[in-house]
């Protein structure tokens, strides 16, 4: 160890951050160099200077006070939103996803997802407002069928109403639950009756439920909205359905149907 | 979270000192050192507020066994660099290379002991926050320079060359304060 290499490890000597075996050495130098040892006095001195003037303020009483008072409040607070975010949470989020799931795989109960009397009534409606105009006008039913055939997926029979006893108007083609239907219009009385004739094999039937309002009518359903009475007729036997739709007294529209 | 990992966290939270009172026992230190950094008494109290609910929060982070005061004061020079080091009136940065020239330095004798103190405060006062930092870090809490390294965020090198700079600083600081006292 020479002067030269003293000076580069001085401070780390004096800080105590110096390894033993240079330490060693270190000392072996200031045994037989004044200079350097005075030089190492020098600034020993002077860190203790610093040590002992540099004033170490206390912390204010009122610091002291306001941080305990701030760590009690969220103490409280923490503890709640701790037990939420990092245990309550995650199982939360779980439940939230299981029922989300739930919900979309649960068969509906709701009638509504099979709008069959809505949709009727709002065809109807807006056959009413002649927002859909017929595409053929006759009285005879013959040729009312013939105009269908090759139109539908589904052999179009008569509607399930006694035609002496009603006047066709004339029909079209419409969609009822996304299927391509058979529209007639039939008058009775000045009461305007719209009877949709349609394939509804692959759709889940309605139910008669007090929460739903759709009622059973003899071997038939009937449901009323808007002051129309929806009949809806299902034949299983070849899956079609007819769906009678009028403003017409329920009884008198009974007494048509066959 | 599992049950298992439920029953670790409150275990690990558990088995710690409860940080108020690990905060208490540094609080002067902490202060200190707010202090230190803003010249400023009330934004020291303010930074030490801050850096308290920080600590409180994220006191699960801190791994039992290691320096609590040192992790504390991070969170509190954080907390300083973040929000008050923009509008702290930081002195003009010193010029190292002069500052190197003051090697050899008289004896400090013959200053009144209070008036010497107070100078020496100015002296550090006028340091740049790094070098004042490092240097109250060690000379005021006694820190190895692995704590101050971890601390400052910056290599045990850096702590080495900046506490170097801060003695030649604090030295040529004093020496033209007690030219202008005669």
């Amino acid at each position: 160890m020479d002067c030269q290499k003293f000076q580069e490890y001085l401070y780390l000597f004096l800080d105590r951050e110096i390894d033993e075996n240079l330490k060693l050495e270190i000392e072996k130098h200031l045994q037989k160099c004044p200079v350097c040892s005075l030089e190492l006095e020098k600034e020993r001195n002077f860190g203790h200077v610093l040590k002992t003037h540099l004033i170490k303020d206390k912390a204010p009483f009122a610091l002291r006070e306001t941080v305990v008072e701030q760590l009690e409040r969220s103490k409280r607070k923490f503890s709640w939103r701790h037990i939420f975010v990092r245990q309550l949470a995650p199982s939360f989020a779980v439940l939230v996803i299981v029922v989300a799931v739930f919900l979309n795989l649960w068969p509906p109960s709701r009638d509504n997802t099979f709008p069959v009397f809505s949709e009727a009534v709002e065809n109807h409606l807006e056959y009413l407002r002649g927002i859909y105009p017929l595409e053929f006008q006759t009285d005879d039913i013959k040729e009312a069928l013939a105009w269908f055939r090759g139109k539908t997926d589904f052999a179009v029979t008569p509607p399930h109403i006694n035609l002496s006893k009603v006047h066709l108007v004339g029909g079209r083609l419409v969609h009822l639950k996304d299927k391509k239907s058979a529209y007639f219009l039939l008058e009775k009385d000045g009461y305007k009756i719209s009877a949709f004739y349609t394939d509804l094999h692959d759709v889940s039937q309605p139910k008669a439920s007090a929460k739903s309002g759709v009622k059973p009518f003899g071997m038939r359903l009937v449901k009323t909205e808007k002051g129309y009475h929806t009949i809806y007729c299902f034949h299983p036997e070849d899956g079609t359905a007819c769906i009678l739709v009028s403003d017409m007294p329920l009884e008198e529209l009974e007494k048509l149907i066959v | 979270m599992g049950t298992i990992s439920m029953f670790r966290l409150f275990k690990n939270e558990e088995s710690k000192e409860p940080f108020e009172e690990n905060l208490l026992e540094h609080l002067d230190s902490l202060y200190n050192f707010a202090y230190r950094l803003t010249r400023n008494r009330e934004e020291a109290e303010d930074i030490v507020q801050e850096a308290s609910l920080r600590g409180f929060k994220s006191y699960h982070k801190f791994a039992e066994g290691t320096n609590f005061k040192a992790w504390m004061f991070t969170i509190v020079r954080n907390v300083f660099i973040n929000e008050y080091r923009k509008k702290s009136r930081e002195p003009i940065k010193v010029n190292y290379e002069e500052a190197e020239s003051f090697i050899n330095l008289p004896e400090f004798t013959g200053f009144e002991e209070e008036l010497f103190s107070e100078m020496l405060q100015q002296s550090l006062d006028q340091l740049p926050e790094e070098l004042r930092s490092t240097l109250m870090l060690f000379y005021v809490e006694e820190l190895p320079y692995k704590e101050i390294a971890e601390i400052m965020k910056c290599p045990i090198g850096t702590v080495m060359s900046r506490l170097f700079m801060a003695r030649q600083c604090m030295k040529k600081n004093l020496i033209r304060l007690a030219k202008k006292e005669h």
